[in-house]
């Protein structure tokens, strides 16, 4: 199994059109409360669903200081690709040399100069980054099959959310073993004595 | 029962490298140890029996406060009751435990749902200080039925 199928199912009486995200967060080095929004939700009425799937594997990318990104990687636990100057330029390509830990992906930068962003992706979205790794530097990424969701407004995919809006997203989904599922959306309403959001799973096939 | 298993499971804002300076001191993690059945003569494969359980949450309490459970029947919903703080007589509920449950409930639940792929634990709580609990729900680990290694 390398995919989970989810289907996103709004049963909430939301009436103000709210955007639902769904991040995940990078274990394995402390980047304080910063995430990148993996999937935005947008105009799923209620009782609309929005079904997607969750990859367990992730692709890695850099970019180097010429805005030049290398094409993604499928990365496996304990992998490490190095960053190197080549006879046709920068490209990112497997290392030898294994990563430190066998549970996590380690993208170096091998360059003789210049800083490069390492970019991790799912479903071809971007899930997580660390940028301006000098020469030498490492990135050094860990997922767990655990999701991040909550509801926001004004956010897009791929883009940095910082620890604002984060602290306002307290759903984690536990995804282990499970093959599909629904997550169901409730609460929220108009007015104030309105229940906060609620995320349930249903329907699960493990 | 025989342990033969042990996992250990935390939530996503568990801190590896220590805890906190102040409160929240860090998250929370589950201790899961499977029991099977006793080994027999002729040998046969041992039957998942039960799983202990150990909550140990660590929002207000640096060395954590433990609270703990065993799951013996499958798709039964556990209450994870609120330890006893023994510090004071008589003892009280031990207001350091932050978990309680989601959708209303009073307590956090923890279930196991026997498969054929094996029994997964399944979780349903909240946690965490009052001005920020986090909900989580899902599947975190899994145990096999019966262990073959007679």
């Amino acid at each position: 199994m390398d995919r989970i199928r989810l289907n996103f199912i709004n049963r909430s009486n939301d009436t103000n059109n709210s955007s639902v995200v769904i991040f995940q967060q990078n274990v394995a080095e402390d980047f304080g409360e910063l995430a990148i929004a993996w999937k935005v939700i947008e105009n799923c009425g209620r009782l609309d669903n929005h079904p997607f799937v969750f990859p367990l594997l992730f692709s890695v990318s850099a970019s180097d200081s010429y805005g030049n990104y290398t094409p993604l990687l499928t990365a496996y636990d304990g992998q490490a690709f190095d960053m190197i100057k080549s006879t046709s330029g920068d490209i990112l390509q497997l290392s030898s040399t294994p990563a430190t830990s066998p549970t996590e992906v380690e993208v170096r930068n091998q360059l003789i100069q210049g800083a490069i962003n390492a970019n991790c992706y799912k479903d071809g979205k971007l899930l997580a980054t660390k940028t301006r790794l000098a020469p030498g530097q490492k990135a050094v990424f860990e997922f767990q099959p655990r999701i991040y969701i909550g509801v926001v407004s004004q956010i897009r995919e791929g883009e940095v959310m910082n620890s604002a809006i984060i602290s306002q997203i307290n759903s984690e989904i536990n995804l282990f073993g499970i093959i599909s599922a629904d997550i169901v959306m409730t609460g929220g309403g108009p007015g104030k004595s309105s229940p906060a959001f609620s995320f349930t799973l249903e329907n699960i096939n493990k | 029962m025989e342990n033969i298993e042990e996992s250990t499971w935390y939530t996503g804002d568990w801190r590896p490298d220590g805890n906190n300076p102040q409160a929240p001191y860090n998250g929370l993690k589950i201790v899961a140890t499977a029991n099977y059945s006793e080994k027999t003569n002729p040998p046969t494969a041992r039957k998942l029996v039960s799983v202990d359980l150990e909550v140990v949450d660590y929002t207000y309490n640096p060395n954590g406060v433990s609270s703990s459970l065993q799951l013996t029947k499958s798709a039964v919903w556990y209450a994870i009751p609120i330890p006893p703080d023994t510090t004071v007589s008589p003892p009280e509920p031990n207001m350091q435990f932050t978990v309680v449950g989601v959708g209303g409930n009073l307590l956090g639940h923890i279930r196991l749902d026997d498969t054929p792929r094996g029994s997964f634990v399944n979780i349903q709580f909240s946690y965490g200080p009052t001005s920020r609990k986090r909900e989580e729900i899902g599947y975190i680990m899994r145990f096999p039925n019966q262990d073959d290694t007679i």
